[in-house]
């Protein structure tokens, strides 16, 4: 008697034929096909994501350079010397700094210029979009020697004869502490802003006017509508543009730190993306460096995680 | 036609595959090297093509490339990264703060391994102990001392004129500069008189530090220390501050230091001889310069900027034309081509003799200034062992506090010293 193939095969589906090649050929399809397509780009993620990983997590338990084979392990020192140092703690303190910056420049800014733009037409949206979106295309070293004018600590620095306009002596604006953080986030922010401001542009223009519409008709009011309607239904592209800020925050200003500070004066434009790159690579002690991405993995993650379970509550998406 | 208009560009893509397009094929066993160097455009560039051509005109069938590197700092990430992928440069400009941690995680060829291997002992006999002595490291010699500079005071004439001040009688000493800094301000619309142009080197820092009697870097009881916790080092860093933070001195890196100064921005700019041919060809003023000041009784001690050249080739083939080109840079006339294009100071007497450099010195008085400091050049401060690097950062951190005027000079370098001597605890020394 034939089995019938319901009975090996998954609740509510059927199949003609039954057997044990039909059900070695059905769990194969099943189990071990999805797998073989996987296979290459898992393949690639464990080569050059987590083997890396993996030995970033070894490095950090040792000490060395790149090049001497013969590396000492130093166990969970190096971890210890960090969260000991007073530097550090600046270091991530400077680094929450740049993140609080990005999110105003590169997030706030651009959505509020993106509101201010719901009443342009077309044509006026065009010219908006271009004249912001310019210091995207912009390679970043150029960007960075543009600047550099700006922030000339001669009188000729263009911020300087801003400010003798107003009788105010020259400044150092990259050497003065507190000047030299929010310079360099600044330029960061400049130069990301014009892309982040078109994102949410279209994630505006995305909201459908019909829901406007009959909200409008309904009787609600500017403000109204903005609360009730633009906001949470522009909300998927808001944390969009939160989560790939906080992300590239600190990577953003790499260039213009490396270029323009060093990461100085006295490490008051450091922040963890650069002290890595200066640790790995200044002062070739590969493994503080690895130790400093380690935990900078395990800051942004849980940063990341948590962001996601707190914003998912209030993001309304369309389905 | 079709068919022939078809086969023509692969018959024209295999012909050109089949020609040797390349100077290695022409010659028979040909090498090639490649130099590593810091000599851009503005700084050097076009001496060191000069010499490369030269080398090769001497030598057929060795062929230099040369690959320049942004700074020092950057040259030795690359060398690290070109070695770990086992094919390293053959000759190396390696500057002089990097000498002790290429000594301890490189694997250089030691000159003693070149001489023995390919001979060209009388050339190095040429060299004078004290030069070479700056490149000896335990009982052998990292690599040949090449760009030697020190930090000389480049100053505008024309700005002295306007002062009512005799140009060619500019102050040696700190006291006669402080003294006349307020009338070659005023009399020049308020710019700042100084510009000691700085980096994570702390070239200038160890110029203050040890012309006022203090030491970067000490040996006790067997083991470095930092000698920035004296209060010789205090006076001299808070020199440099005090002329900063009363805006006498403009505060700013190399980048923005020499345009400052090319651009009238500045009375007078203290900067490397070695910058002397860069601000000659730009400065549209009278450029003049004098000696690095003096400070009280204190014998000035100014550190030797530059580099040195290392061998780093592996193949025998490569070593051999390696260690051929590095003497040729070193040879008298090479060395003359590069102070003269540059503006390093001569390594040995022979260079000082050699007619076309006679000739450059006696009509070129800002050389001579260079030259005339050579007595009181002291070995550039490499901090010791596998944290030496990381220490120079906290020197560079410690000046930077103190002109930005966030802590008092003997404040940030004790500061500093302390960190620096847990980074370097261990390293011995012999007094």
């Amino acid at each position: 008697m034939m089995k019938s193939a319901a009975s090996t095969s998954a609740p509510g589906r059927s199949y003609p034929l039954a057997g044990s090649r039909v059900r070695i050929s059905f769990t194969f399809s099943r189990h071990v096909v999805p797998y073989l397509y996987l296979t290459p780009a898992l393949l690639a993620i464990i080569m050059f994501v987590y083997l890396p990983l993996a030995r970033t997590l070894y490095l950090s338990f040792h000490q060395g350079n790149l090049l001497n084979p013969t590396r000492s392990f130093v166990g969970l020192d190096n971890y210890t010397q960090l969260l000991n140092s007073p530097v550090f703690h600046r270091i991530l303190l400077q680094s929450a700094q740049y993140m609080i910056f990005s999110l105003i420049g590169s997030v706030l800014i651009p959505i509020s210029l993106a509101l201010l733009t719901l009443h342009l037409t077309d044509k006026e949206l065009d010219f908006y979009q271009s004249a912001l979106f310019l210091p995207t295309v912009i390679a970043f070293n150029v960007v960075v020697l543009i600047w550099a004018f700006f922030f000339l600590a001669t009188p000729n620095g263009l911020f300087n004869r801003l400010i003798a306009l107003l009788d105010q002596p020259p400044q150092s604006w990259l050497r003065d502490p507190s000047f030299a953080l929010p310079s360099i986030a600044l330029i960061a922010n400049w130069k990301i802003m014009g892309f982040h401001f078109l994102l949410a542009v279209a994630g505006l223009k995305a909201i459908p006017k019909e829901i406007l519409e009959a909200a409008y008709v309904d009787g609600a009011h500017e403000w109204t509508l903005m609360r009730r309607i633009v906001l949470p239904l522009f909300a998927p592209t808001g944390l969009f543009l939160v989560t790939v800020t906080l992300i590239g925050s600190l990577d953003a200003v790499f260039t213009p730190i490396r270029v323009l500070t060093e990461g100085g004066p006295n490490n008051a434009t450091n922040n963890l993306m650069y002290a890595i790159y200066s640790e790995g690579f200044r002062f070739f002690r590969v493994g503080q460096a690895s130790a400093m991405s380690v935990l900078l993995i395990l800051l942004f993650g849980s940063a990341i995680y948590m962001q996601y379970r707190l914003l998912d509550r209030w993001v309304t998406y369309e389905r | 036609m079709r068919k022939l208009l078809t086969i023509l560009p692969l018959v024209a893509i295999s012909l050109f595959a089949l020609m040797p397009h390349s100077p290695t094929a022409v010659a028979q066993n040909a090498v090639s090297i490649e130099y590593w160097n810091i000599n851009n455009q503005g700084f050097g560039g076009a001496t060191v093509d000069l010499l490369i051509e030269q080398f090769e005109a001497a030598n057929p069938g060795i062929n230099v490339e040369a690959r320049v590197q942004e700074s020092y700092p950057s040259l030795v990430q690359n060398l690290e990264l070109q070695i770990a992928g086992g094919n390293p440069p053959a000759v190396v400009q390696i500057g002089w703060p990097y000498l002790d941690y290429v000594y301890n995680n490189l694997p250089y060829v030691s000159v003693e391994e070149l001489i023995e291997k390919w001979g060209g002992a009388e050339h190095v006999a040429q060299f004078p102990e004290n030069i070479l002595n700056l490149t000896l490291m335990g009982d052998s010699h990292v690599g040949l001392a090449y760009s030697l500079s020190n930090p000389v005071v480049y100053y505008n004439a024309d700005m002295f004129v306007k002062a009512g001040l005799d140009p060619d009688n500019p102050p040696t000493t700190w006291e006669g500069w402080l003294e006349i800094a307020p009338q070659l301000s005023q009399a020049n619309g308020g710019i700042p008189v100084f510009n000691f142009g700085y980096g994570s080197d702390n070239w200038i820092l160890q110029a203050f530090v040890e012309s006022n009697g203090g030491r970067m870097l000490v040996c006790k009881d067997g083991e470095y220390r930092s000698g920035l916790d004296s209060p010789e080092a205090a006076a001299g860093l808070q020199a440099w501050a005090d002329v900063v933070l009363s805006g006498q001195s403009l505060n700013a890196t190399y980048n923005e230091a020499t345009p400052a100064f090319i651009g009238g921005e500045t009375v007078t700019y203290t900067y490397s001889i070695a910058g002397r041919g860069n601000l000659q060809s730009q400065a549209s003023f009278d450029l003049r310069a004098t000696v690095f000041p003096q400070f009280g009784d204190n014998p000035v001690r100014v550190p030797s900027g530059g580099n040195l050249l290392v061998v780093f080739a592996t193949d025998p083939q490569q070593q051999e034309a390696a260690w051929k080109f590095v003497q040729h840079l070193t040879s008298v006339e090479g060395l003359s081509e590069w102070t003269r294009g540059l503006g390093y100071v001569p390594l040995y007497e022979a260079v000082l003799n050699e007619p076309a450099y006679a000739e450059f010195i006696a009509q070129n008085p800002i050389q001579q200034v260079g030259n005339s400091q050579l007595d009181r050049m002291v070995r550039w401060t490499s901090f010791p062992g596998p944290n030496g690097l990381a220490a120079g950062e906290v020197a560079f951190r410690a000046t930077q506090a103190a002109l930005g005027g966030q802590m008092s000079a003997a404040e940030a370098l004790a500061q500093a010293a302390q960190e620096i001597n847990e980074l370097i605890a261990g390293q011995p020394c012999t007094e």
